[in-house]
């Protein structure tokens, strides 16, 4: 097991390494800074604008700069950001714990929709109830989430004037305050996850259900209900939980659209405006932050399920 | 040979009607696909005619049956010609990101060693990759065009047809009929081809078309960030971004063009999970998607 | 009994009427009303050290409510964006190239910070504004103090500053008008708390300031001119459609620059729409690219273009003014639209004639004009923004006359690479004409660095050279208007529209100001007040 994880860990420190340099290289190799920009909008003089690429060391060679780069980043410096002036680790370490709350907050919204669909679904298979959760469950993996997100702040923000239309709440202003700024980004976000999770549900719990265990207890004489709680549920959950902390990684990345939306201070926010600034430390910064962890999301789901499921072996 | 034809279609014909949320799916699909095939006969309008003093036509009014948008051009011919756009990027998304990834996942699983650790680590990185932000920062800085979006979708998603071919391939290329193949003296090109590649179609194929429905919505995704199909094309997530600045003033604007790309996205996943049901059994029990 | 009721149906009565009076009095009356808290939506807040701001608009904002300046920029009708005495009560220019300035006595920083002590403030003095100044020479960027040379204190409150070359946009908000001063204590004792935290002298303090998130500044008690308001609340909402939902769920008072496209709505709803920063758009041509190198072809696109049908369908009137060249009216160097005005002419049947001269004929029938074999067809290379609605127009009408236009969207950045680097035939083209100059946009020695266009004609170099060389305002004005016309006749650009980006509040806010490139909250022209 140790094993394993540490070869995990040294393939995910590989994986981070080619995706710098894949970053790096695109990039740089690519036109426009936002240097150019402030350039031909005659918002600076052409001398100033020598000056600043001196000054960014864009004016050097291209490995070199790389080099640079990887030394600056082994000691946990991800460099200033061009447009703010801010060093990126601060900006990082800033809005990253936003993103993980509105992410968490979204699959926990997903897994509260999709196991009682998912059960109910199970439970009358191939019934019009079957059915018409397939279909409600499809329907949230089917809808554009930046069209459900506008639609949502349409409604509960402005016309029902419900909940915040803005930005993040605190805990030290109340519970209320915190769930109410969580609720429509994490609907939004969390929709497409939570019609996948149904429908997994749905078919591990009738995968489960089929089981020798179940029918032995049933043929107990146990109540239904117990079967289908004690012995059932416990079993099925598990890839659920599993897929979820799969999904967790790619909706810490989708954030970006729902975050802008919903004025969520957070990593999708950060790193759109990093592209649309041409801000390439932040971008840079961000791109190895979302994927290290994806990487260990992944790691962890596979611990989890390796303590489980004792029967799960790597070699 | 007929008896057998006559079978099948029974059996499919029974499977449908076992099926009716697949049977809507292709419904809406063959609906879809009509739409595209024969746009220029079904649209009532030009989709590109602009006419600046009927803009903001309610829908149903003056012959615009869904309205007209801020340009006054008829929104109803613009959502027929938009499922143009959506089919062909996901058809081709698929077509590339499948091919490509399979046969990457068949040489990974039948060679096993060094060629299997390196497109697995390949796999990984991409895998690792932030998608969207990658799409972003690709769009932007090659230009958006159709193009760039089929390249950029097939680029990242390839892996996981490669992730779903190689273990299956990996567990039965050691199998009798491989041995036998391999004892009359099949090359390894023929053996994998022919012999191992069949074996996983139908989870490609299930796969594939779920890929399709992700293809669509990402399109329409770039589109909205103004990162797609470029104005004046009629396009549905470029028609949402252009009707978002008036969400208020005609909500109908942003309302169809997402009714059109749920519906689309819908058929496909519906189908998709279907095939499953039909196709991979032991898929559909593990529950990937 | 009924004397009771009477009575006190009269009381109710006089109420109703009182309270009636005093609302009518409220909402019709100029009189300001004391404390209430400013709500002001913005799209991003990142850094509000004064030397580091770098066109981010709403650190500007923020910075501008935190720090005096010398000047600021007026808003009188008439004198729109002419510096207006403010840390400075006046000032003269012995030459041309030296200006003194005399500061206002009695001014004092904030206290009851890290920096000065409740009750410990000092006076703002002339060393300060020489420290500042040296400051942004050593670190400002997005700041031309390129002509600055030098700056003195010649006693406690007068600042001589000199140049290199006669620079009459001196005050202006992107040269030594953009320097807010910092007493050099902060500096000092802040350290990175600048960005955050930052002490200075204007009408409002900083109570938080969270990046990317909310900025909270609290009225300046002691500071030299009356301040209605008791707080200013700046959120930040970066989507467009969300901070206009904000606006009109009353939540929200103030929204800065926002789109045009949601500003005619509004209006008719009520709110109360202003603008101020008026730039230039056009299409621009890059001169030495085929096929727009020959002149036919650029005069024929611009009499094929109806920009006067098209402009008018997406900008409101109160937003924009049609274009005919590139200076705009809130510089009143070089703006010169009866001049112009003439060679702005929309001609289909000319367009075509030229066309054909110039080789572009239909010869294969295919509804696409062509020459050797190759169609007439090009993209208008432009990021997005409410041009892109006017594009979409402008290409609907050249595909009638067969050429086969569209749009490309690009990233900005990209964008401007493109344009640089000389990669566009034709382009969305915009500009704050007058900050640079004419000479930065079209002199033949910044090819390839701000001349977009390409274009090297020795007329307009020459007569820009001049200008530059001149303080006085006729001559120099009379110089870019010369060159201007060039710029036209040759159709370098085609102008469409000046546009002003709005900014749009509820009718709880009075006496405001739009906001430009800069915040004005309280100045001696105005101080904003709420219900």
């Amino acid at each position: 097991m140790t094993d394993y994880i540490a070869r995990r860990l040294l393939v995910a420190v590989f994986t981070l390494f080619v995706i710098t340099f894949i970053v790096f290289l695109f990039i740089r190799l690519t036109p426009g800074d936002p240097i150019q920009t402030m350039l031909s909008s005659g918002k600076i003089s052409p001398d100033l604008a020598d000056d600043m690429r001196a000054y960014y060391k864009l004016d050097k060679p291209i490995y070199v700069q790389y080099g640079n780069y990887l030394w600056k980043l082994a000691h946990g410096d991800l460099g200033f950001s061009f447009t703010t002036r801010r060093p990126v680790v601060d900006s990082i370490a800033q809005v990253f714990p936003n993103t993980l709350q509105l992410t968490v907050a979204a699959v926990l919204v997903a897994f509260s929709i999709a196991i009682p669909l998912g059960i109910l679904s199970s439970v009358h298979r191939n019934t019009p109830i079957d059915h018409l959760c397939r279909i409600v469950s499809m329907i949230g993996i089917s809808m554009p989430n930046f069209w459900l997100g506008l639609l949502l702040l349409m409604w509960f923000g402005l016309r029902l004037n419900l909940l915040p239309m803005w930005g993040m709440g605190s805990l030290s202003d109340g519970l209320w305050d915190y769930v109410s700024h969580l609720i429509l980004p994490a609907v939004t976000l969390g929709t497409a996850l939570a019609g996948l999770l149904t429908r997994l549900t749905r078919s591990s719990f009738l995968d489960k259900i089929s089981q020798d265990y179940v029918k032995t207890a049933r043929a107990k004489g146990l109540k239904e209900r117990v079967v289908l709680y004690k012995h059932v549920l416990r079993n099925a959950i598990i890839p659920v939980v599993s897929m979820g902390g799969l999904q967790f990684g790619a909706l810490l990345g989708g954030s970006m659209i729902v975050e802008t939306i919903f004025a969520w201070p957070g990593m999708g926010r950060l790193a759109i405006n990093a592209i649309q600034k041409r801000d390439f430390p932040v971008l840079q910064g961000t791109t190895l932050v979302f994927a290290a962890s994806l990487m260990v999301t992944l790691l962890l789901v596979d611990i989890i399920n390796s303590f489980i499921d004792p029967a799960i072996r790597y070699d | 040979m007929i008896k057998r034809l006559k079978r099948r279609l029974s059996y499919a014909l029974k499977v449908l009607l076992g099926n009716p949320s697949m049977t809507f799916g292709l419904v809406v699909l063959a609906i879809f696909v009509t739409c595209a095939i024969f746009s220029p006969w079904i649209a009532p309008h030009d989709p590109l005619k602009m006419d600046l003093t009927n803009s903001f036509q309610p829908p149903g009014s003056n012959g615009h049956l869904l309205g007209t948008d801020n340009y006054g051009r008829d929104i109803f011919s613009r959502l027929i010609y938009g499922s143009r756009v959506s089919l062909l990027v996901g058809l081709v998304v698929i077509s590339i990101s499948s091919t490509f990834g399979s046969l990457l996942g068949l040489l990974s699983g039948y060679y096993g060693g060094v060629v299997d650790m390196v497109i697995m680590r390949l796999v990984e990185v991409i895998y690792s990759f932030p998608f969207l932000i990658l799409a972003v920062a690709v769009m932007a800085v090659l230009g958006p065009s159709i193009f760039n979006i089929m390249l950029v979708l097939s680029v990242s998603t390839w892996p996981l047809y490669a992730r779903l071919v190689q273990p299956q391939v990996m567990s039965i290329r050691e199998r009798e009929f491989v041995q036998a193949a391999r004892g009359i003296g099949a090359g390894s090109l023929r053996i994998m081809v022919i012999h191992l590649l069949p074996n996983c179609f139908s989870s490609i194929i299930v796969t594939a078309t779920m890929q399709m429905a992700t293809a669509i919505l990402s399109t329409a995704a770039l589109s909205f960030l103004g990162l797609g199909v470029q104005p004046p094309a009629p396009e549905w997530g470029l028609m949402l971004n252009q009707g978002k600045p008036f969400l208020r003033r005609a909500p109908f604007m942003i309302m169809y063009p997402g009714v059109a790309i749920m519906l689309l996205v819908l058929s496909l996943n519906l189908i998709g999970d279907g095939l499953r049901d039909i196709l991979d059994p032991q898929l559909s029990r593990m529950g990937r998607i | 009994m009924s004397t009771i009721s009477s009575n006190r149906m009269r009381i109710t009565i006089s109420l109703i009427v009182t309270i009636i009076l005093m609302t009518t009095l409220v909402a019709f009356s100029a009189e300001p009303k004391q404390g209430g808290t400013l709500t002001i939506r913005g799209t991003d807040l990142q850094n509000i050290d004064p030397m580091q701001l770098l066109g981010r608009n709403d650190d500007v904002y923020i910075a501008d409510q935190v720090f005096d300046a010398l000047t600021f920029p007026s808003a009188k009708p008439g004198q729109e964006l002419e510096p207006a005495p403010l840390l400075a009560k006046s000032w003269e220019k012995p030459d041309d190239t030296t200006w003194v300035f005399h500061l206002r006595e009695g001014v004092t920083f904030q206290d009851g910070n890290e920096v000065f002590p409740e009750g410990e403030a000092r006076e703002v003095v002339a060393e300060d504004v020489v420290y500042s100044i040296n400051r942004a020479l050593d670190m400002a960027e997005g700041l031309m103090l390129d002509s600055v040379s030098g700056a003195m204190a010649i006693d406690k409150y007068t600042v001589e500053v000199t140049t290199d070359v006669p620079q009459p946009f001196l005050l202006h908000s992107h040269h030594l008008g953009g320097v807010r001063i910092v007493p050099r204590e902060a500096v000092e004792k802040l350290g990175d708390k600048m960005t955050t935290h930052p002490v200075g002298s204007g009408p409002f303090e900083i109570v938080s300031f969270t990046p990317g998130e909310e900025a909270v500044l609290k009225k300046n008690e002691d500071y030299w001119l009356p301040v209605n308001l008791d707080e200013i609340r700046y959120v930040v909402i970066p989507d467009s459609t969300s901070g206009v939902l904000a606006l009109e769920s009353g939540r929200v008072d103030l929204n800065v620059l926002v789109p045009t496209d949601e500003a005619p709505r509004l209006l008719e709803e009520g709110f109360n729409v202003k603008t101020r920063a008026y730039s230039y758009r056009g299409i621009g041509f890059n001169v030495t690219q085929p096929p727009f190198n020959d002149w036919r072809v650029r005069e024929a696109i611009s009499m094929a273009l109806d920009v006067d049908t098209a402009w008018k369908a997406v900008i409101p009137p109160e937003l924009g003014e049609r274009a005919y060249g590139q200076v705009p009216p809130i510089f009143s160097m070089g703006y010169d639209p009866e001049g112009l005005k003439p060679l702005d002419e929309y001609n289909l049947e000319e367009a075509k004639l030229l066309l054909k001269e110039a080789g572009w004929e239909d010869s294969d029938g295919d509804g696409t004009l062509d020459k050797d074999g190759k169609p007439l067809s090009f993209d208008i290379k432009t990021f997005g923004g409410s041009q892109v609605r006017i594009l979409t127009i402008l290409v609907t009408q050249l595909k009638e006359i067969g050429i086969d236009a569209s749009i490309l969207q690009q990233d900005i950045s990209v964008w401007a690479d493109d344009l640089i680097m000389g990669n566009s035939g034709v382009f969305f083209d915009f500009s704050y004409a007058g900050l640079t100059g004419l000479k930065s946009m079209f002199h033949g020695d910044n090819i390839e660095a701000s001349n977009t266009h390409y274009l090297n004609d020795p007329a307009v170099n020459y007569l820009l050279d001049r200008a530059s060389r001149t303080m006085n305002f006729e001559e120099r004005s009379s110089l870019w208007k010369r060159a201007q016309r060039i710029v036209v006749e040759e159709r370098a650009i085609i102008p469409m529209f000046f546009e002003g980006t709005p900014s749009i509040a509820n009718t709880r806010v009075h006496d405001w100001i739009a906001p430009g490139w800069g915040m004005q909250i309280v100045t001696p022209e105005n101080n904003v007040w709420v219900e």
